[in-house]
């Protein structure tokens, strides 16, 4: 059993490169199939990367009315830190936000003079509360709780950072290149079940000889078969391994471009592809086998005669 | 032990290649068959490697009923029937080693084995000196003893000769009669199917005559009459 299984093997692998030509066609269509899928992924990652930075960015900042008592904003702190929709609340003393903004600002020659005229009468910035969300969707729970008559007795005012349009947008034109993005795979795709299938059954004909005798001296029906299935995992192989140097070539090209456009929103494809290469390429390999199998299969139930 | 009984078989719409045959053919026999070109002897050689199956009747092999036989046995019922042919079916780019080591491998042999069996048919059929030639670089008869030392690779109990003859000149048809003969000594039951009227009446053995799918006659010790 075990010599049949290598000399299948053996065969298959003969046949691969005598067919040469054929078999480079069809690694090809392969390739290109891959390549659109992972074009889609690309996109549909960075089009997540982009939208869940931009909601990480959302929060509303609540200022509290001078003078409001620590015990006030505590209560009010913990009232807030017990709705379900609340993902953190961060409190910056008006201490913490005067150290933070002379930080920020220490370029700005004519801004720090400002504030030292003003710093005279005391510290201009309010106590605030940075709340959080889990999702886009609860945002407006909180401002509902937040415009109740009891907190607004010790809120100033409230800065709601609303990026919802950018969201949409970006959400809607992902939405569109994805549903080309699919038609475009399974047009490559279809198109390399019709190459494989092809190739099995010229594959096939060139070797009736072959066939003949190993059917005449009474060769078993799956050693017969074997081959030109296993042919389909040197198509699969190759076909991967070709795409994955090809994404690996484009990535090092692009990736300074795209860092320029995509650092602001703290993404990486290039990280995206190293931390998810495994499972991202497994998957692709055993789907392009399934299909490539399967091409197979049929093609040799229809042409091999045994 | 070969049988046929009231065997027919039949092509749509209206063709009977053969009809009500009915013969037994005991082990380590010679029997030719003769007949007209259409008169079934190849058909005959097909219903016996399970290539086609049989319309009517049934045909036993050493107890076995292959009249309907399952697919995954094919290849085991294929291994007990070593056949010939006109053509010789070697492959071109293969030597005559590999061609041979070929039908082993593909039938699962391990290596050491196939390279002990090799040369050992190849010297019953005269060829142990020419292992890396090439089909084109042997004669006809040459290549078909290539094409016999194949069909013996599993020693099979059977060996089908179907117009082995066809191609080769008179010197070589009879190198190849020869060692059928040979071969039927040493114990294999050979059924040559054949037009040569001269082989036939030379060898002096049984012949079975087939008309438009029928027998015609068998005789013991025959002679080429159509």
């Amino acid at each position: 059993m075990n010599y049949t299984f290598w000399r299948a093997i053996k065969f298959a692998w003969q046949d691969f490169w005598r067919n040469f030509w054929l078999s480079f066609v069809t690694i090809t269509v392969i390739v290109l199939a891959l390549l659109s899928v992972n074009i889609l992924i690309s996109l549909n990652a960075m089009s997540d990367g982009v939208v869940n930075s931009v909601k990480a960015k959302v929060d509303i900042t609540v200022f509290f009315k001078e003078n409001t008592s620590e015990a006030k904003i505590n209560n009010f702190l913990q009232k807030i830190k017990a709705q379900k929709e609340v993902q953190e609340v961060v409190l910056v003393s008006k201490d913490e936000a005067l150290e933070k903004f002379k930080i920020d600002y220490a370029g700005d020659k004519a801004i720090m003079e400002a504030l030292e005229e003003v710093s005279d009468k005391g510290n201009p910035l309010l106590d605030s509360l940075i709340i959080k969300a889990k999702d886009t969707e609860d945002y407006q729970v909180v401002l509902n709780m937040l415009s109740l008559a009891e907190n607004q007795e010790i809120i100033k005012s409230q800065n709601f950072t609303d990026h919802q349009k950018i969201i949409s947008r970006v959400e809607s034109l992902s939405d569109k290149v994805e549903k080309f993005g699919f038609g475009l795979t399974a047009v490559f795709a279809f198109i390399a079940v019709l190459i494989v299938y092809n190739a099995i059954r010229v594959t096939i004909y060139t070797h009736k000889e072959e066939i003949g005798v190993m059917k005449l001296v009474g060769a078993g029906n799956s050693f017969i078969r074997a081959p030109f299935l296993i042919n389909t995992l040197f198509y699969s192989l190759f076909g991967l391994i070709f795409t994955a140097i090809v994404i690996y070539l484009l990535l090092r090209a692009v990736n300074p471009q795209l860092s320029g456009f995509l650092g602001v929103y703290d993404f990486s494809l290039l990280s995206f592809y190293a931390d998810n290469l495994l499972w991202l390429f497994g998957v692709q390999f055993g789907g392009t086998l399934i299909l490539t199998a399967l091409s197979s299969a049929v093609a040799v139930g229809k042409y091999l005669k045994v | 032990m070969i049988k046929f009984q009231n065997v027919s078989k039949f092509y749509a719409p209206d063709t009977y290649a053969l009809k009500d045959i009915d013969l037994k053919i005991d082990p380590g026999e010679f029997v030719s068959i003769i007949g007209q070109s259409g008169s079934g002897k190849t058909t005959m050689v097909k219903l016996l490697t399970a290539e086609e199956k049989v319309s009517n009747g049934k045909i036993v092999l050493g107890g076995w009923d292959i009249s309907d036989i399952r697919h995954h046995e094919i290849p085991l019922l294929r291994r007990q029937i070593g056949v010939i042919f006109q053509d010789y079916k070697l492959l071109p780019k293969k030597t005559v080693f590999e061609n041979i080591s070929f039908a082993l491998e593909a039938c699962g042999l391990a290596h050491t084995k196939i390279h002990q069996i090799v040369p050992q048919i190849l010297k019953v059929v005269g060829l142990g000196h020419k292992t890396d030639r090439y089909p084109h670089q042997l004669s006809g008869g040459e290549q078909q003893r290539v094409g016999i030392a194949r069909s013996l690779i599993h020693r099979p109990k059977i060996l089908v000769a179907d117009e082995p003859t066809g191609n080769l000149d008179v010197s070589n048809t009879k190198e190849i009669i020869e060692l059928l003969q040979k071969i039927n000594e040493l114990g294999t039951t050979v059924i040559l199917v054949t037009h040569n009227k001269d082989i036939v009446n030379m060898l002096k053995k049984r012949v079975i005559v087939l008309d438009k799918g029928q027998m015609a006659s068998d005789v013991a010790v025959g002679r080429y009459v159509l």
